[in-house]
Order: structure tokens, then C-alpha cells, then sequence
């Protein structure tokens, strides 16, 4: 190793823009882009990289390849395949991986769970089959992460429960059992889900000689920047591939950490400063007395457990705060909105606005961006209001699914083909094209009577121009019918948009978002089709049925808009807080949503994993006490907290309202401590 | 900062002489409970931020601790301006006052994993409930009918359909009792299914009841969801389950106010005492109004104990007995329906409905209410202004009808005649007036009423008229929207979105209606008024000659709202509903309340993915007619106030707690009001059920044999009898209540019930032939 460094500090205080330097510098010296491999936790933090590459003083040449360890172990793993599938004891090692998402990992183990939870294994407890999966999944992600084996898992979760209750520990096993029989599965199938990916990757592929030689003779140099949001797994591999590299440059944010939920582990990268020969601290530039600097400080005060008349800043922190109160939840919405309106008034550039929120629901998002249109102003946030199953395109074109497979026997309500009769045909206002449903369509068989014999009065009322292109559809669906067999799911449906809805007189024909949502539902029909049926299917209607069914039941189409982004435009940017921490930006204005939530503080608990006692640094014969998580919750906040001021220039607007969402009165930790911050100190009345 | 309140001694020794402990407060009607417990809890508030202002360690606050959303609203409001005028403190933190169900929300809220809860679980709310145990218990009832069929009453043995369609649509709500009891518990299905197993054949109905109640927690745990019950279930089982978890709260709260203790129920009881942990307890409560206890482990009892010395020897009993609330002549026939119920009731076993002990320190009777000395700021009306009056005459038959006509506008003591006295009375000084009624039906009937003879009143029936309104007028909207081509649906939601200055002109101006008559009798087909084929401009829809130039305009907006509003159809239900509440709404409250249905419709769309918009109609409709309690929806209500000149319908249970100047206690007869005699009948005995049996009653003691609650071998029909004598105790304390709530007139009537062309008449209720007596007797010496 030439040169090795390890760069810390907050946020603000350049080290990405060192990094990038450091790049730049090692292209500057010749260095083929190639050699030079930038580890980020998420993708999303690689943005600066790439943005960095499209500067024009950048050196030309091949692009950055900027990757996570799960695209690196993806990549490894299509390469030496055959090399270590046997050894990892697949099947049919000849055969090609198939790599499942999120959607299709919990398709397979849905199959694999209905069984246990019929056997009532899970009866002590109250959740969802979805949420015992997603938990499963997650305990495989937690082991995989930290190279536990699933016996780890399991005996790390039970003796951390301690001897709380009994019935815990076999819920608990019965999650690993279901965890074990997925792999069992996987590897019958030559399945990949993305922990079998990293746990292939951790375990053997990084032992195969010809790997190392492999990745020796491609790679000179590493950036790995956001180390404290990366899993125990990566250091592993930074150690690992230590002695092949030319230089190495390690950054590491001492506040950050926020993705400890998905086994970050903050704790652990520290310690790769060790292996460098420079470590190098950083401050904030511009470390000047400002009030939001003053109010960082109080706060980190407050939620390091000192009292504030310690931590004497000379400037008032409240300054660089603004707290509204209200009664409801709604009305919040409305003070917010007219206080962004007053800013964007008096010059502030939407762009520099964001509104974060503990949680983001579909309502409040929907709420919020109405509000702020009705004003003129526009806002953007993380992702769309709805998910893809709830986008009425995507509604419009299920129902259309199941009026082209009469056979199914599903038949959807009056109003389902209404709506959809409503888009698809572009003269159908709503009345007309519910009077049309009304009509044509015999719930009891599911099928569509011709415009052709409705009674002249009534084709009027409904106008013969729609009924025109009702019966071009109509013809169309009939016409399927012969197709069906051979027609898998996605074909259907780029077929049924691209040969009628997208056609000139019919409502899709302009409409760029639907045609967006539906590009999206068809991508998921392919990915249906490509892992769960990768060798065709003699007749497609019944895997096309039980694509249906998996839409209609959440498992699959329930993300939301994969290609939605956040445009570069000048709008307000509204997110979950934990988001907006991940997307690295500063703003001007920041407005905290319902502080008194106790959401800003709780974490995602759920009783069959858990991410703090899955964790390499968790000690595994430890009970995880009331205390531990705590602290724990406290740590959580203060480095949200901490991120977010780091993150603002000017202002925190603080918006309060006595009863949330659902009308439960507020009192989260987070206003507690706001209100510390602000209380007058009692004048009479001691006991 | 404003000046300190006078307290009365007795609050005074508890507001400021508090300094700690266990103490114990019986109140009698009318002496200050929530103004003293409010200063009180104001006080601990001020020392406790004194004592960790600046601690950020410190998140102490004050519980406390009440019976029902609007008593935590209204202690709320008074915590509020108390901290705020004579603390000069931030009037929000410090305390939280919570029902016993929002105190488990908390608990499991901040630790759901502890008891088996993803961290997004739902509540599922009564009638959700309900519906689910319904669909369990019709499924299941085929193969146990021959049971059912065993509890049918010969004498209508003909008619075994009857019978059965009795069962299934009672049966639910029996089973949802049944389980709410094995919550109260804190019995699972399988714990029950233990001593089940060893049970005779004379157990079955436990036996169904287990077997519904092991399939609906099934249900839940595959919805994620909980119901209310659960929740305060599950909070007691995280508190054991996790010792941190409770040692940390007994830090967070080391002061536990609890209000209308004499409710308390065993789970509360338990909770309070594991988090108070033998420190610092207030409990506060009349034993006399314990009013919901029936068929639930709420008990006077867990009170009446915490006050007796002799089982609570650790425990300092702060009485407030004085009370300035009404005239001294109303207190005496309070006081007078203690005695006679304590010493002259002719079913002893009712003796002990009241808490009349003699107190040996303070030399008075527990219970009593004292009238105020002449020191004091707030004095009793005096007896010159009372009045009181009981419509019996012996012999005398009242139908129902009667009966609200004679408190209506008959010709003694009506509210016509008293309206008839106010008119030159400015609004504001006018008396506030109530009509009490034992149940909501009743009530309902008799608004009737008052709105033929135009009395101004207003609902405290079960949610308050605003908030149905508001919930109409989402529904009418929805109803619309779910079949848009109904013109006359159309029409209501004209109606709905009117102007209140249109509402007005429609009342009032004969032509005005009939022109908007005219302009939606036009309208052949409704899409040729929203979406005309070729545009004609609206105003040629208008009648000719039309006078108000301005309603082609008002049609016009009305128009595009509701295009719009279809538009939005094939948005999520939420979605939907938010548009349309954001264009009906500008009242805060109201935006809050469609802001609330739209989270609850959403949560009802995921939980039933086949739901249209029929669907959520219905469910809206079941909110606005009042078959649903919206919950949380009362955590938007502040708590009640009688407005003067507006006459208040209320149940006796609704108006606990408030006062009026004139109170009409109606339909007080030995149905709403038995005494054990034999010839009371029972609303909770069924006719179509053999040997009058209470079959509520009977299932209930079976699982408490099962649980060992009662050692006693169950026999069928003792049950029954124990619950006519809980019922008929539980009513005297209801009369009770209803009684007290009257400042200076009372008035007091009966009937003889629907059923009398049957042959079944209602007597007047015994009490209020013993008060009749006593009035008399009290006259006779005053003459």
C-alpha cells in the first residue's frame, strides 16, 4: 500500500468533497477509472461521485464505477458461478443463478410460510404473513450482513428475550426454521435472494483464490465513503482486500449512522482507522457562533444527558428555531404550508425548502402537495403518494386483466369496470362511463355486452363516439381470448396498452404518467414471469391468474414507481427525515412535521428480529434490557437530530399539533426536549 | 399571573397538603373533584419541572388518570390554564391525562415487540370487532343450534325460525360480552380451554363462547391487529413481562392521579397499583355513582377498600363532602334516597347499593352531602328558588307519549311554559335545563318533539350532533359519488354544500324553493347537467324569469366541485375523501374530523381490498346515525358545557358529571329502575329465552367457575338472580346521579311502557314513591 487514509468528521466539514478530490487527483496521475473502485453504503450516496464525473474539468475516460457490496457481490457471483455454487452446495451449479427482489423473494416464501402459520406456531404473537416474511427476510439480511449463521441468529434473538416469557423462543425459532427452509429452496432452485448474495459473497467467494486473483488484477484503489453507514461485512472485505490495493482512502461521518436498522455498524468502521496509515479529524468549515450552531450544540447537550445551563452557549439557540403549535393535525398542515408560502414570497427558492416528517403516509403526502399547489408552489418528495397498485392506471389496467380471463371466475364490481372504462376511453366522463358499466357489464359472468344492441336512447346519452372505442376495446379483449394460452402476463399488458389504450382516442393516449405506471406494472409482470416461470409455461393463463392474485394480495406491484425520481427542480422537498438524511442535502429551511410524534424516537420494532441484538458489536450472551433500548432510542435521536441542523443554513421551523393523525393527544421525546429548551422555570407551588 | 383560587378547606387540605403517600378521596355530587384534583395535579406539575427543569434525565410527569375522553379533555383544558395563569409555566408539559385505554395505548405503543406487536398494529374498533365475532359465531352456530334450541322458550317452541333469527342476531353481542369479560381476566381462549376440558356438559355455553373466542383472536393476530380490550391486556402483560420497561415508567410517573375511581375495574386496579408501586396515589371517586359496572370487573369495591382502613391501613382518606351545587332542598332528597335504600329498602340485599357507613372520626354518614357554610364563595341556590316535582298521582296511567308531551308542553312545569317565562330574558342570563333520559332511544323520541314545538335543544346522546353532521355530510357526498347518475342523491349534496345564507333563504322564502326545485326537475339526465354534450351555458337550465341572479353562479360552482369530486373517484378512498373534506370544510374541528375518517377509511380499505365506494358510504352512515363510536373522534370534542336557554338531551350516564338549573329525570319506573320485586321485568331477560334466564349472566358466572373467580358449583338461574340484584343496585346509584345533577328545579316523571296494550304495564319506580313520601312528609312539616 502506497498511501492510506482515513478521513472523519461531521457532516459539512468537506469529506466527501476530499474524496472526490482524491479521484480526481489519482485520474489526474493516470490511473485508468477502472482501477478505481468507490464503495457507497446506498446508491443514492453515490450521486456527488457521479455528478463529480460530469463537471468539465473532470479527466476523461471510463465512468466511475461507484458500487455497494451487494453490486459487487452480484457482479462476483455471475462471473466465478459455476466456481462456487457447487461448493455452497446448489443443485444444479451448471445452471445460471436467478436473482430475486424483494417482490419475488417474498413470493417464494410465502409459499413456504402458510404451512407453519396453519400449524399455529405463530398464534402468541399479532402480525401480518406479510410481516412474519419481511421479518424472516430480514433476520437472512442480518445474519448475512454480519456473516452470522442462522444458529447465531436464533440463539443471538432468544438470549437476548431473556426469560421474559416463554412463548417467544419457539416464535422465534419458528422464524429461523422458515429462514432455513427458504435457503433450502434457493438452493434447489438456484435462487439468490439478496442475503444469499452477500452470504455467497462473504463466505466463499472472497475465500476462491481466483476471485482474489481476479479483483487483484482489476482493482488498484478504493474510496469507500459513508463508512458508518456500511454493514460489519464491508470492513471484512476492506480488510480483505487491503494488501492488494495501491491506496486506500476510508470516510467516515463520527455523527451519521442512521441506517444502524439495516445493520450499519458505526461502531465497527471506526476501527478501520487502525489499518491507515493517516487518520484525519475535521471540523465544520466556518466553525463561527451561529444560532444554528448554538442549537446544535444545546440540543447534542440536551440528548447527551447534560443540563443546558451547562452547556452555556453565548448565542440563543432559539434563534434559529421557530415553533408553531396547533390543535389538529390538519391545521398544521395549513400553518406549514402558509409559512413556506411566506418564505417563497420573501425570496426563498423552493429548492431550499424541505419538510420531513417521522413517517410520511400516503395522506399526509397527498395533503401536503395539494396544499402547497393550490399556492403555486411546487414540491416534490422521495416518491409518489400511491403504490403502484394503487395508481388508478394500474387499477384501470387489473381490471381489463380480468375481463380478458372470464375464466378466472373474478369478477370485479360494477364500479372497478366504471373507473376503468372512465381512463381508458377518452370522451368517458365519469357519469357516462358509469352508466356504460352499468350496462354492458354482467357482474355475474364478468363479460362486456355490445354498445351495438343497447337501446338508441341510452348509446345518446352515452354518445356514439365512445361507444365507438368501447367496442374497439371490447373487440379487443374478446379477440385475446384466443391468445390467452400463450400470452404470459407482461405480454398481455404492453399488448392491451400498446395496440389500444395508447391509440389515439383512448385515454391513455396523452397521458404520460399512466403510460409510466403502466411501463412500471409490466416491468413487474416481466420479473414475475423471468424468476417464477424462467422456462415459459405450456398455458400462461394460470400464471398470469397468480400474477393477479399476488398484485391484488400486496406481495407484488405494492413499491412504488421505481423510475420516480427527484428532478432537479426548484421544489419543496418533502420525506421521511430519515430519507432526507440519506440524500445528503442541505437547505435553507428545514420544517420538522408533528414534533410531537413519538415516532421521531421510536424505532421500527418488530417481534421476530431485531437489529441492535443482530448486530456483530452486540455481545452474544447479552439480554437486551428496557435500559439498552433506551439509550439506545436516545442515540438513534440525537444523531437524527444532529444530522438534520448540520443539514440546514438557515432556519428549523418546529410544527406542533396537540392531537395527530389520528387523534391521539402528542407528547414524544423529541417536544419534551424542544420544550426543555424553551421552559420557563416554575415560579410557585413546591411541594 | 392571576390570583390563587379560594379552596374550600377540605380541597385545600388535598391540593396543598399533599405532600406524598396513598390517599383516598370520596366526593359527593358537586364538591369540586375535578377543580380540586386539577389544582392539585397543576401543583405536582410546577414542582416537578422546579425540581428537573433543566434535567434532561428528567422526563417526570404527572399522571392522571380518568374514566372517559371527555373527563381527559376537561382535565386537560383546567391543567392548562391553571399551569398557565398561576404557574406561568408551558401549559402542555409535565402531566398526561389519559383514560385507562389511552395509558395502554401509550404503554404498548412505546415497546409493541415486548407483547408480540409489529410496530404499525392496528386497533380494530368495536363494531369491527363486532362484525368479525358476528361472521365467527353465525358460522359456528349450526353445529351447536341444538344448545341454543335448549334455551328457547317453550312457549314459543312453535316457532323455531323465530328463535333462531333471535339468537343470531343477539348472540354477538352475548359473545362479544363474554369476551371482553375473559379479557378483563386476562384469560386467552387456551387458558379457559384447561378447566374446559374437565367440565360437564352444563358448560357448553363457555364452550361455545371459547371456541368463538379462540377463532376471533386468531382473526386478529392475521390481521396484525389488537382490539381495545387486548390493548389494556397487553400493556399489563409488557409491565410484567419486562421489569426495566416498568421500572422506568414508575420513574416517569412518580405521581398517579386517578379520577372517578369508583369505575376502576380489576385491570386498572392492577395497573395503577404496578405502576404506582405503593408510592404516590390519589385516588379520587364516589362510590355512590359507580354507574358502569355492570357485566364488567369494574367495582366500587376496589375503591371502597383503598378507603377502608381496616384493608388499607396505609392509606389517608381525604374526604369532599361539601358541596355548593344545588339548594339545599334537592341535597336532602339526594341524602334522603341514600337512607331509604340503606335502611328501608324492601329487598335487603339492595341495602348495600349505597356507601352510608358511619364515619367515626368525622361523626357524619360516608356519602352525605353537606351543604356549603356561609363563608364560602360559591354558596347552594336557596330553597327559594327551588323547586321540585314528582309526576305521580296513585292510580294515575301514563303512556310514553304521554309523558313527553307532559315535559314538552304540558300544562304544569314543561319546557314550553318555561320557555314561555324566559322571553324577556336575554339569552345569556337564561337557566341552563336538561332532560334526562335511561336510554338513547328515549332521547331520541323525544327531540322529536322538541323540534315540532321549536324548543332549541341539543344532543348528548352518544357522539354530539356536530360531529354526525359533519360525517353526514361526507357521507351524502360519498353516497352520491357511489351511484352518480341518482338525481336525488345529487339534490343532497346540493343541500349538503349549501350556503348556511341559502339554507336560510330555502326556510324562509317559499319561491326560492320552488325555483331550485324547478332547476333540478329540468334535469333529465344528471351528466347533462354536470358534463353538458355541447356546453350549453348553465344559466339556460335556469327557469325563466328566475329572481336570484346569483344562483346560476352558485349552480356552476356546484358543478365543477362535484366534477371534480368524480374526478377524484378513482383516487384510494382516503385520498378521495381528503379532497372532498378540504372543499366542504373550513372549521377547523370539522377538517380535523375528515381528516380522521380519511385515515380510518384508508385502514379499512387495506383491511377489506373488495370495499367501494358503497362500502365506505355504509360505514360513514353507520357513524353519522350513531350505531358506531368513532374512536378518538371524541378525543376532538372538548368537554361539554350547557349552554343557557338550550335545553341539553342526555342519558343519565352522559350527563355524569355536569349540572343544570332545571333537570327533568324522565321514564323513572321499575323497568329502567327495578327493585327486586317480582313483578319487575329485566331488559337483559330475553322473552324468547325459557325460565326468564339472563343468559348474559349465566354464560359470565360459568367462566368465572372456570377461572375460579367463584368456588360455588355453577347452577343455572343463580346467575340470573345475582344480576337482577346488580342491576337494580347499579340503577338506584344511576337515579342517583341523575338526581344531583339538578342546581335548583327537578323535575321528576314515569311511564307505563311501551308494551301496556300488551298487558304489561311499568310501575312507577319504588325510590320514587319513597321520595314522593318524603317530599310530602317534608311539606306537611313545613306547613
Amino acid at each position: 500500500m502506497n498511501r492510506s487514509r482515513f478521513i472523519e468528521g461531521p457532516a459539512g466539514s468537506g469529506k466527501t468533497t476530499a474524496a472526490i478530490e482524491h479521484v480526481h487527483a489519482l485520474l489526474r496521475d493516470g490511473v485508468p477509472a477502472e482501477q478505481i473502485l468507490i464503495l457507497v453504503p446506498a446508491r443514492s450516496l453515490g450521486t456527488p461521485f457521479q455528478r463529480a464525473q460530469a463537471t468539465p474539468d473532470w479527466p476523461p475516460g471510463a465512468p466511475l464505477d461507484v458500487v455497494t457490496l451487494g453490486g459487487l457481490a452480484r457482479r462476483g457471483i455471475e462471473l466465478f458461478w459455476p466456481l462456487i455454487a457447487r461448493r455452497a452446495g446448489f443443485r444444479d451449479p451448471l445452471r445460471e443463478p436467478r436473482f430475486l427482489t424483494l417482490e419475488t423473494a417474498q413470493y417464494y416464501m410465502n409459499r413456504l410460510v402458510a404451512e407453519q402459520i396453519r400449524s399455529g406456531v405463530y398464534d402468541s404473537i399479532s402480525v401480518r404473513r406479510s410481516q412474519i416474511i419481511r421479518q424472516t427476510l430480514d433476520n437472512l439480511a442480518k445474519a448475512a450482513v454480519n456473516g452470522f449463521t442462522l444458529e447465531e441468529v436464533e440463539a443471538r434473538l432468544i438470549t437476548a428475550w431473556g426469560d421474559r416469557h416463554s412463548s417467544r423462543p419457539p416464535v422465534y425459532r419458528a422464524s429461523v426454521d422458515l429462514a432455513r427452509r427458504f435457503r433450502a429452496l434457493c438452493q434447489e432452485n438456484n435462487l439468490l435472494d439478496f442475503s444469499y448474495q452477500i452470504d455467497l459473497y462473504a463466505r466463499h467467494l472472497l475465500r476462491e483464490p481466483q476471485y482474489r486473483a481476479w479483483f487483484a488484477g482489476q482493482y488498484r484503489h478504493l474510496v469507500a465513503d459513508n463508512l458508518e453507514e456500511n454493514v460489519p461485512v464491508v470492513a471484512d472485505f476492506i480488510r480483505w482486500a487491503w494488501d492488494a490495493l495501491d491506496t486506500a482512502l476510508l470516510v467516515y461521518d463520527r455523527d451519521a449512522g442512521y441506517r444502524v436498522f439495516l445493520g450499519a455498524d458505526p461502531s465497527g468502521m471506526a476501527e478501520l482507522a487502525d489499518l491507515c496509515q493517516e487518520v484525519e479529524h475535521r471540523e465544520p468549515a466556518g466553525v463561527s457562533e451561529t444560532p444554528l450552531n448554538a442549537l446544535s450544540s444545546t440540543l447534542a447537550a440536551l440528548l447527551d444527558g447534560a443540563r443546558v445551563d451547562e452547556s452555556e452557549p453565548s448565542i440563543e439557540p432559539g434563534l434559529a428555531l421557530s415553533v408553531q403549535t396547533h390543535r389538529f393535525f390538519p391545521q398544521m398542515v395549513d400553518g406549514v404550508v402558509d409559512e413556506i408560502a411566506a418564505l417563497v414570497e420573501a425570496g426563498t427558492p423552493p429548492g431550499e425548502i424541505a419538510v420531513l416528517a417521522p413517517l410520511l403516509g400516503d395522506s399526509l403526502r397527498f395533503e401536503l402537495i395539494d396544499r402547497l399547489e393550490e399556492r403555486g408552489i411546487r414540491a416534490v418528495s422521495h416518491r409518489p403518494s400511491r403504490a403502484l397498485r394503487d395508481e388508478p392506471a394500474a387499477r384501470a389496467m387489473l381490471t381489463l386483466m380480468t375481463l380478458a380471463y372470464p375464466d378466472w371466475g373474478i369478477h370485479p364490481p360494477v364500479l372497478d369496470v366504471a373507473d376503468a372504462l372512465q381512463q381508458v376511453i377518452e370522451p368517458l366522463d365519469p357519469i357516462r362511463a358509469w352508466l356504460l358499466a352499468q350496462i354492458v357489464y354482467r357482474p355475474g359472468s364478468g363479460s362486456l355486452g355490445s354498445f351495438d344492441v343497447i337501446k338508441p336512447g341510452m348509446q345518446e346519452r352515452i354518445s356514439y363516439r365512445s361507444g365507438e372505442q368501447y367496442e374497439r376495446l371490447r373487440s379487443w379483449l374478446l379477440a385475446f381470448s384466443e391468445d390467452a394460452p400463450t400470452s404470459p402476463p407482461d405480454h398481455f399488458l404492453s399488448r392491451l396498452f400498446g395496440e389500444v389504450l395508447s391509440q389515439p382516442g383512448f385515454g391513455f393516449h396523452a397521458d404520460l404518467e399512466a403510460g409510466r405506471v403502466i411501463a412500471e406494472l409490466v416491468e413487474s409482470a416481466r420479473k414475475f414471469r423471468q424468476v417464477l416461470h424462467p422456462d415459459g409455461a405450456d398455458d400462461w393463463r394460470e400464471p398470469t391468474r397468480e400474477y393477479y392474485t399476488l398484485v391484488q394480495e400486496g406481495l407484488l406491484a405494492a413499491q412504488y414507481l421505481s423510475s420516480w425520481q427527484m428532478e432537479q427542480q426548484d421544489a419543496v422537498f418533502l420525506a421521511p427525515a430519515y430519507t432526507f438524511l440519506m440524500r445528503n442535502r442541505v437547505v435553507d429551511h428545514q420544517f420538522w412535521l408533528d414534533v410531537g410524534s413519538s415516532v421521531w424516537w421510536e424505532r421500527l420494532e418488530q417481534p421476530l428480529t431485531h437489529p441492535y441484538v443482530l448486530a456483530r458489536s452486540y455481545p452474544a450472551d447479552q439480554i437486551w434490557t428496557d435500559d439498552l433500548e433506551f439509550y439506545a432510542r436516545r442515540d438513534a435521536l440525537r444523531r437524527l437530530v444532529l444530522g438534520l441542523v448540520r443539514r440546514c443554513r438557515e432556519r428549523v421551523h418546529l410544527a406542533v399539533c396537540n392531537l395527530g393523525e389520528s387523534g391521539y393527544e402528542q407528547r414524544g421525546p423529541l417536544l419534551q426536549i424542544i420544550q426543555r429548551l424553551l421552559q420557563p422555570q416554575a415560579s410557585e407551588g413546591d411541594v | 399571573m392571576a390570583e390563587r383560587v379560594q379552596l374550600r378547606p377540605e380541597q385545600s387540605v388535598i391540593v396543598e397538603g399533599y405532600t406524598g403517600g396513598k390517599v383516598g378521596v370520596a366526593a359527593v355530587p358537586g364538591s369540586g373533584k375535578t377543580f380540586t384534583l386539577s389544582h392539585l395535579a397543576a401543583r405536582l406539575v410546577a414542582t416537578l419541572t422546579r425540581e428537573g427543569a433543566f434535567d434532561p434525565d428528567d422526563e417526570r410527569e404527572v399522571l392522571i388518570v380518568t374514566f372517559t375522553n371527555t373527563g381527559v379533555n376537561s382535565f386537560r383544558a383546567r391543567i392548562d390554564r391553571i399551569l398557565r395563569e398561576q404557574y406561568g409555566l408551558l401549559s402542555y408539559i409535565g402531566y398526561r391525562v389519559r383514560t385507562l385505554h389511552g395509558l395502554a395505548h401509550d404503554i404498548v405503543r412505546e415497546r409493541p415487540a415486548l407483547v408480540g406487536l409489529a410496530d404499525d398494529f392496528t386497533i380494530l374498533d368495536e363494531k369491527s370487532a363486532l362484525d368479525i365475532q358476528r361472521d365467527i359465531v353465525l358460522q359456528r352456530l349450526s353445529d351447536w343450534w341444538s344448545l341454543f334450541e335448549s334455551y328457547g322458550n317453550d312457549s314459543d317452541g312453535a316457532n323455531r325460525k323465530a328463535l333462531r333469527y333471535r339468537f343470531e342476531q343477539e348472540l354477538p353481542e352475548l359473545i362479544q360480552r363474554f369476551i371482553k369479560y375473559a379479557k378483563d381476566l386476562r384469560l386467552t381462549p387456551e387458558l379457559i380451554a384447561v378447566p374446559l376440558r374437565r367440565a360437564g356438559g352444563e358448560y357448553d355455553l363457555a364452550r361455545f363462547a371459547t371456541e368463538v373466542y379462540a377463532d376471533y383472536q386468531r382473526s386478529l393476530a392475521y390481521r396484525g391487529a389488537v382490539d381495545f380490550d387486548d390493548l389494556v391486556r397487553l400493556a399489563l402483560e409488557a409491565l410484567h413481562r419486562d421489569s426495566h420497561y416498568l421500572r422506568r415508567l414508575r420513574a416517569r410517573w412518580p405521581y398517579i392521579l386517578e379520577d372517578e375511581a369508583q369505575d376502576s375495574s380489576r385491570l386498572q386496579q392492577e395497573m395503577l397499583e404496578l405502576l404506582s408501586d405503593g408510592r404516590n396515589w390519589v385516588r379520587v371517586g364516589d362510590p355512590n355513582q359507580a354507574i358502569n359496572t355492570t357485566f364488567t370487573t369494574a367495582n366500587p369495591r376496589f375503591l371502597l377498600d383503598f378507603l377502608d382502613p381496616a384493608v388499607s391501613p396505609d392509606v389517608t382518606e381525604r374526604p369532599l363532602s361539601v358541596s355548593g351545587r344545588s339548594a339545599p332542598s334537592i341535597i336532602a332528597l339526594a341524602n334522603e334516597l341514600l337512607r331509604w335504600t340503606v335502611e328501608e329498602h324492601p329487598a335487603p340485599d339492595l341495602r348495600d347499593a349505597f356507601n352510608y357507613a358511619y364515619d367515626t372520626v368525622r361523626h357524619v354518614r360516608r356519602g352525605v352531602i353537606l351543604p356549603v357554610d356561609e363563608t364560602d364563595p360559591q354558596q347552594n341556590p336557596p330553597d327559594s328558588d327551588a323547586l321540585i316535582h314528582i309526576a305521580y298521582t296513585p292510580g294515575q296511567k301514563i303512556t310514553p307519549e304521554r309523558e313527553r308531551e307532559m315535559v314538552v308542553a304540558g300544562e304544569w312545569f314543561s319546557l314550553a311554559e318555561f320557555f314561555a317565562g324566559l322571553e324577556s330574558v336575554p339569552q345569556a342570563e337564561r337557566p341552563t335545563v336538561a332532560v334526562l333520559v335511561p336510554e338513547n332511544s328515549l332521547g331520541f323520541k323525544l327531540t322529536e318533539l322538541l323540534r315540532r314545538y321549536q324548543i332549541p335543544y341539543e344532543e348528548l346522546l352518544r357522539s354530539t350532533t356536530e360531529t354526525r353532521e359533519a360525517v353526514a355530510q361526507l357521507r351524502a357526498v360519498l353516497e352520491y359519488l357511489a351511484e352518480p347518475t341518482d338525481l336525488r342523491k345529487l339534490k343532497q349534496v346540493y343541500w349538503t354544500v349549501m350556503t348556511p345564507e341559502q339554507r336560510a333563504l330555502v326556510e324562509e322564502d317559499p319561491d326560492f324553493r320552488q325555483t331550485l326545485t324547478r332547476v333540478f326537475s329540468r334535469v333529465k339526465n344528471v351528466e347533462e347537467f354536470l358534463w353538458p354534450a355541447d356546453h350549453i351555458a348553465l344559466d339556460e337550465s335556469l327557469p325563466p324569469g328566475a329572481d336570484y341572479p346569483w344562483l346560476a353562479e352558485a349552480l356552476d360552482d356546484f358543478r365543477r366541485l362535484v366534477r371534480r369530486w368524480l374526478e377524484a373517484t378513482i383516487l384510494p378512498v382516503d385520498q378521495l375523501v381528503l379532497t372532498i373534506g378540504g372543499d366542504l370544510f373550513s372549521d377547523p374541528v370539522d377538517v380535523a374530523l375528515a381528516y380522521k375518517v380519511a385515515v380510518l377509511l384508508r385502514g379499512m380499505a387495506d383491511s377489506h381490498p373488495d370495499w367501494r365506494l358503497p362500502e365506505f358510504a355504509e360505514e360513514l352512515r353507520v357513524i353519522s346515525s350513531n350505531e358506531r363510536r368513532f374512536i378518538g373522534f371524541d378525543d376532538v370534542e372538548a368537554g361539554y358545557e350547557p349552554k343557557p336557554g338550550v335545553v341539553t338531551v342526555a342519558t343519565i350516564h352522559a350527563a355524569k358529571g355536569l349540572e343544570w338549573d332545571r333537570v327533568y329525570l324522565m321514564a323513572v319506573s321499575n323497568y329502567g329502575f327495578p327493585s327486586a320485586q317480582p313483578y319487575d321485568r329485566y331488559i337483559s331477560e330475553r322473552w324468547y329465552v325459557r325460565d326468564r334466564l339472563n343468559l348474559e349472566a349465566e354464560l359470565l358466572a360459568q367462566l368465572d367457575r372456570l377461572a375460579g373467580v367463584s368456588r360455588d358449583p355453577y347452577v343455572e338461574g343463580e346467575a340470573t338472580y345475582q344480576a337482577r340484584l346488580d342491576y337494580a343496585r347499579e340503577r338506584l346509584r344511576l337515579l342517583y346521579v341523575g338526581i344531583t345533577r339538578a342546581r335548583k328545579e327537578l323535575i321528576i316523571t314515569w311511564n307505563m311502557g311501551r308494551s301496556w296494550q300488551n298487558g304489561i304495564e311499568n310501575q312507577p319506580a319504588l325510590p320514587l314513591l319513597a321520595l314522593q313520601a318524603f317530599l310530602q312528609q317534608e311539606r306537611g312539616e313545613w306547613q
